[in-house]
């Protein structure tokens, strides 16, 4: 089960099976009911940072994007950048605005990041999960509470042209 | 009576025919007594319901259960018991509460089978006796319900019995 942050929820049903008939007939009849609960996440809106500002005057940014899962385990997040940087907007490329790299850090362990952890957000273009990067990015130790990781973000060098810059980070937690 | 006095008579005034009165009675009575004590019977098909993926709600048939008694003014009293109280995770405590429907006139007492319901008990409606009531049993778990529960597997088992 796959879920994206601020997404509707996704999830399976599966058909129930059909009772396995044994007739019987006197004062008691006896069924045995069994359901199951499939693993599943979701991130938590109310929680989670909507956006960051990064700028020359603050090059760090943090937030957090947080999440709860049914179960005890570690879930797998993947991160997507838009751009793969800060895109200018339109206007501004036509003032000569480029596209600003800056880094990006999630996780239970991630703090301000500063340049010295984050990973180059052009690295998230298409798409960059928990399971292959080294930060070992979440993890749950109790079912159905909130764990709110950092997201930090570091603008890697000045902007030295003055225009709008954007970027769409999307989450996907997994399962 | 008669016949039987004219027996006793002759029993005492002619004893050689000591056989005889018997053989000669006009009449005699038999009184025949019993008791059919009351008794239901409650038949259908058990085994195991798997409902399957709960997290969205699920719903599954028990299959049809049927009522026979040989009541004349009163129903029977059906208890339903739930072992765990619940659907129960396997190696855990947490619950998930069901419902159970079973349409036949008076059990609406088994819309739900919660932590604190583990057995309820309902009084049917009479109904002619040696005909068959009969309704699927259907259990339900809403995703309400499960909204929150841990991922597992959840089991219950559930009795319905019935008195006399």
């Amino acid at each position: 089960m796959k879920k994206l942050f601020a997404l509707s929820v996704l999830a399976v049903a599966a058909a129930a099976a059909p009772a396995v008939a044994a007739p019987i007939d006197g004062s008691t009849i006896s069924v045995a009911v069994d359901a199951s609960l499939a693993k599943a996440c979701a991130f938590d809106s109310g929680n989670s940072t909507s956006s960051l500002t990064l700028g020359n005057d603050a090059r760090d940014a943090n937030g957090t994007v947080a999440y709860s899962c049914n179960y005890i385990g570690t879930p797998v997040v993947t991160i997507t950048s838009a751009n793969g940087a800060l895109a200018p907007s339109p206007a501004s490329a036509a003032w000569g605005a480029v596209p600003v790299a800056y880094q990006i850090v999630y996780g239970d362990r991630a703090t301000q990041n500063s340049g010295s952890t984050g990973l180059l957000a052009s690295e998230f273009v298409d798409g960059l999960s928990s399971t292959t990067d080294q930060l070992g990015w979440t993890s749950t130790t109790e079912p159905n509470e909130t764990v709110s990781p950092t997201l930090s973000l570091y603008l890697t060098r000045p902007i030295t042209i003055a225009g709008d810059y954007s970027d769409t980070l999307t989450f996907t937690i997994a399962p | 009576m008669l016949g039987a006095s004219r027996a006793l008579w002759h029993f005492a005034a002619v004893p050689a025919v000591l056989c005889a009165p018997q053989a000669q009675a006009a009449s005699a009575q038999l009184v025949l007594a019993g008791n059919v004590p009351a008794h239901c019977t409650i038949s259908g098909a058990a085994g195991t319901l798997s409902l399957g993926e709960a997290s969205r709600g699920a719903t599954g048939d028990v299959g049809n259960v049927a009522v026979t008694c040989n009541l004349v003014d009163v129903g029977p009293s059906i208890t339903l018991s739930s072992a765990n109280r619940g659907l129960k995770i396997d190696g855990g405590e947490q619950l998930i509460p069901y419902g159970l429907q079973w349409n036949l006139p008076g059990t609406t007492a088994f819309d739900a089978v919660t932590s604190t319901d583990g057995t309820v008990t309902a009084q049917l409606d009479a109904f002619a006796p040696g005909t068959a009531q009969s309704a699927h049993v259907i259990v339900n778990v809403s995703a309400a319900a499960a909204s929150g529960k841990m991922a597992g597997t959840y089991r219950d088992v559930i009795v319905i019995s019935i008195s006399p």
